[in-house]
């Protein structure tokens, strides 16, 4: 049995192209596990500072993740910043227990703290 | 007809936020309509566009992640390989870097570069999600 919806405008019942769906059980979903923050504090002076989030799905998942930078807004990420003396960047990687963050710069003169938001999906990349 | 399934604690009959859902009707979902693997080597000293055809009767949104054989992890488009960082440093990094992902009406590519001495082996896992 198949189940579907159509947008506004489609038939259900002929519809093939599936950009005219709403959902069809023929297709997957991201189905997701975990929504979170972790904040990753790079000292001042220094250049590279990474911090871990475990998951422990034991596979690894389709994540995705946003980056507050130091002016506070949401950047998707990978990011890479600058300001006025100053350049950043992040990134993450995806194990098959954590999900890691990392962040770069040229150097802040104070403490400075990046806030990561992520998405952890159910969804196995299939990937190792 | 609306179809609606509402979170635990929440009416599927009463909710307006759509934060409130799992899944209502009124509002499209991200549909993995096509998923897949794709193995390639990338030069050394160089770069490489990897290029897919999608079979699509549209321009696909693509998401994908890249691992490189030998590591542990996957990591994003837009990203250098990072494998770590150092204080005094910034990021560690294989030296392989995904630039970007781009689609047309029929492929979707994949860039990376390699500036390390050796070749790498790749495989793109892309998701392809929604029409642009």
């Amino acid at each position: 049995m198949k189940i579907a919806l159509s947008k506004d405008g489609y038939d259900v019942l002929s519809e093939v192209n599936p950009a005219n769906l709403i959902f069809s059980s023929e297709y997957g979903t991201l189905k997701y596990e975990t929504k979170g923050s972790i904040v990753l504090t790079l000292s001042a002076g220094d250049f590279g500072e990474s911090i871990a989030f475990n998951h422990n799905l034991g596979y690894i998942p389709f994540v995705e993740v946003y980056m507050e930078n130091p002016v506070g807004d949401y950047e998707y990420c990978p990011v890479n910043g600058s300001g006025a003396v100053v350049l950043w960047s992040s990134t993450f990687r995806i194990t098959t227990t954590q999900v890691i963050f990392s962040v770069e710069s040229t150097g802040f003169g104070s403490d400075t703290d990046f806030t990561f938001l992520f998405f952890i999906f159910k969804n196995d990349t299939g990937l190792i | 007809m609306k179809i609606a399934l509402s979170k635990i604690g929440k009416s599927a009959l009463t909710a307006t936020d759509p934060n409130d859902f799992i899944f209502s009707s009124d509002y499209n979902t991200f549909k993995i309509i096509v998923e897949g693997d794709i193995p390639d080597t990338i030069p050394s000293f160089g770069g490489k566009t990897i290029q897919v055809a999608h079979g699509l009767p549209f321009i696909p949104l693509v998401t994908a992640f890249a691992f490189e054989d030998g590591y542990t992890s996957i990591f994003p488009p837009n990203s250098p390989h990072v494998i770590g960082t150092m204080a005094r440093l910034g990021y560690l990094t294989t030296e392989l870097v995904f630039n970007y992902i781009s689609a047309d009406e029929d492929y979707i590519y994949f860039n990376f570069t390699n500036t390390s001495v050796s070749d790498k082996d790749v495989i793109v896992h892309f998701y392809c999600l929604e029409a642009i």
